[in-house]
């Protein structure tokens, strides 16, 4: 017990030390982390983000020719004669692009017009139940 | 009445095999295919040929002849070869669904002779008449048409004696199918053998097929088709009331040997020939609304049942290239 109570003030010499060496420790760090903190802020402004990894390195961008073909198409429209029932009535339609007449199943080129096309389709057919 | 400018330069109407046919012939690729109308003309006459060849209605055809002769073996032209080669085509490909021997059987229920439009009946009319309970249709457990045997080389067909022949919408599609090829160097062309379609041409345009209602309901679908065939089989166009006052029509099913009452009364089938579409239309009429999606579903079709309701099948987009438009319609319901 005596023994205890002799040991008691002994203790109060260390706090003093500890105390003392808690100001500069602290200003050592804050100084290393603004510089640190410093030099992550160039790297990142220089582009440079290391959370980015590297930077690639830059593609020298090859110069593209390009060559402009210009392809002058001529549309050739055939101009039928109307389409209808023929052989039924016995008429005798002709495949040209003159019109009138008729005179004969022949069949000869027709004349060639040059003019904007004409949008025909197929004529349409129909199924059933036959 | 004008009409919108089309790039068929033939567009001929005729009434021939006992239904209506329609050659629409476009532009030559050159000068060496022969104009639109000499082809128009060829395959027109070459229908003419295939009807007195192939009508049953005519004694003097070579079916006719073929089917009274006594004897096992018959020699019989290419074309007869070729017709029964396309029917035993079908009938092995439906498993017999579609048969053609069913020649009796269609006699009996009162199709003896050429089709009398006097004779039709509304098809609502008769429904409402005599409406069995729908059931699909079965194959005959006879199988004949397996005893028929065609020698395209020989030019010749075996048959077992008394085993008649007729190969009904195959025939149509048939010879849609061969008229086709005569129009091989054209940029458009279509032939429509009552109502069995078949398309082609060089340029690939699309043409428009319109699929009409059972019912006399005009046009209820849209198909577009580049090249390939579209076929529809129905009760619609050939009912009739038989001796005992009751509905009968041309669709027999092979199992009953009885007009065929499946629960749908118009099938339309696409497919790359049109006996591959007539055909495909026929089983999936035959084998009734339970089984005809799956029938129908690898070229697509249509299918319309006893009550008018109108279903489409599958992409309509496989080996003839097809797509499908729909309009909008609230009796239309889509399946896969």
């Amino acid at each position: 017990m005596t023994n205890q109570q002799n040991n008691q003030p002994t203790t109060r010499p260390g706090k003093a030390r500890t105390n003392a060496t808690v100001v500069p420790v602290f200003l050592a760090s804050a100084a290393i982390f603004t510089l640190l903190a410093g030099l992550l802020g160039v790297q990142v402004a220089n582009g440079q983000d290391p959370l980015l990894g590297a930077k690639k390195p830059e593609v020298v961008q090859k110069s593209l020719i390009l060559r402009k073909v210009i392809k002058t198409k001529k549309i050739v429209t055939i101009v039928e004669a109307p389409s209808g029932s023929s052989a039924a009535s016995g008429s005798s339609p002709t495949y040209a692009s003159s019109g009138g007449g008729g005179g004969g199943t022949s069949y000869s080129a027709p004349a060639q017009t040059y003019s904007a096309p004409v949008q025909s389709a197929p004529a349409p057919v129909q199924t059933a139940a036959s | 009445m004008t009409s919108a400018p089309t790039s068929d330069v033939v567009d001929r109407a005729l009434e021939l095999m006992g239904t209506h046919i329609r050659i629409l012939v476009g532009e030559p690729t050159g000068p060496a295919v022969g104009s639109p109308e000499d082809a128009a003309d060829r395959v027109e006459a070459f229908l003419n040929v295939y009807n007195e060849t192939m009508s049953r209605f005519r004694p003097s055809s070579e079916l006719s002849r073929l089917n009274e002769d006594e004897r096992e073996e018959i020699p019989a032209s290419p074309l007869m070869c070729s017709a029964i080669a396309a029917a035993l085509s079908a009938a092995e490909q439906s498993d017999g669904l579609v048969d053609p021997t069913l020649l009796g059987e269609l006699e009996d229920a009162g199709y003896r002779e050429h089709w009398k439009a006097e004779n039709r009946v509304e098809l609502r009319e008769a429904l409402a008449d005599y409406r069995p309970k729908p059931s699909p249709a079965g194959v005959a457990q006879a199988s004949r048409w397996r005893e028929i045997s065609v020698d395209e080389a020989a030019g010749i067909i075996r048959r077992p004696r008394g085993v008649r022949i007729d190969t009904g919408g195959t025939g149509k599609g048939h010879a849609a199918d061969l008229a086709g090829e005569l129009l091989a160097g054209f940029k458009t062309w279509a032939v429509d053998c009552g109502g069995d379609v078949r398309i082609g041409g060089t340029s690939g345009a699309e043409r428009e097929v319109q699929v009409l209602g059972a019912f006399g309901d005009g046009q209820i679908e849209t198909m577009t088709v580049r090249g390939g065939a579209v076929a529809t089989s129905g009760l619609s166009s050939r009912i009739w009331r038989n001796a005992e006052g009751k509905s009968a029509h041309h669709l027999i099913d092979p199992a009953t040997g009885q007009p065929a009452f499946t629960g749908l009364v118009a099938a339309t089938a696409a497919a790359p020939t049109a006996v591959e579409a007539e055909t495909l239309a026929k089983v999936a009429l035959l084998k009734g609304p339970a089984a005809a999606a799956s029938v129908l579903s690898r070229f697509g079709g249509i299918t319309v049942d006893e009550e008018g309701n109108v279903e489409r099948i599958g992409q309509l987009e496989a080996a003839p290239r097809v797509t499908i438009t729909m309009p909008s319609s609230k009796s239309t319901k889509g399946s896969q």
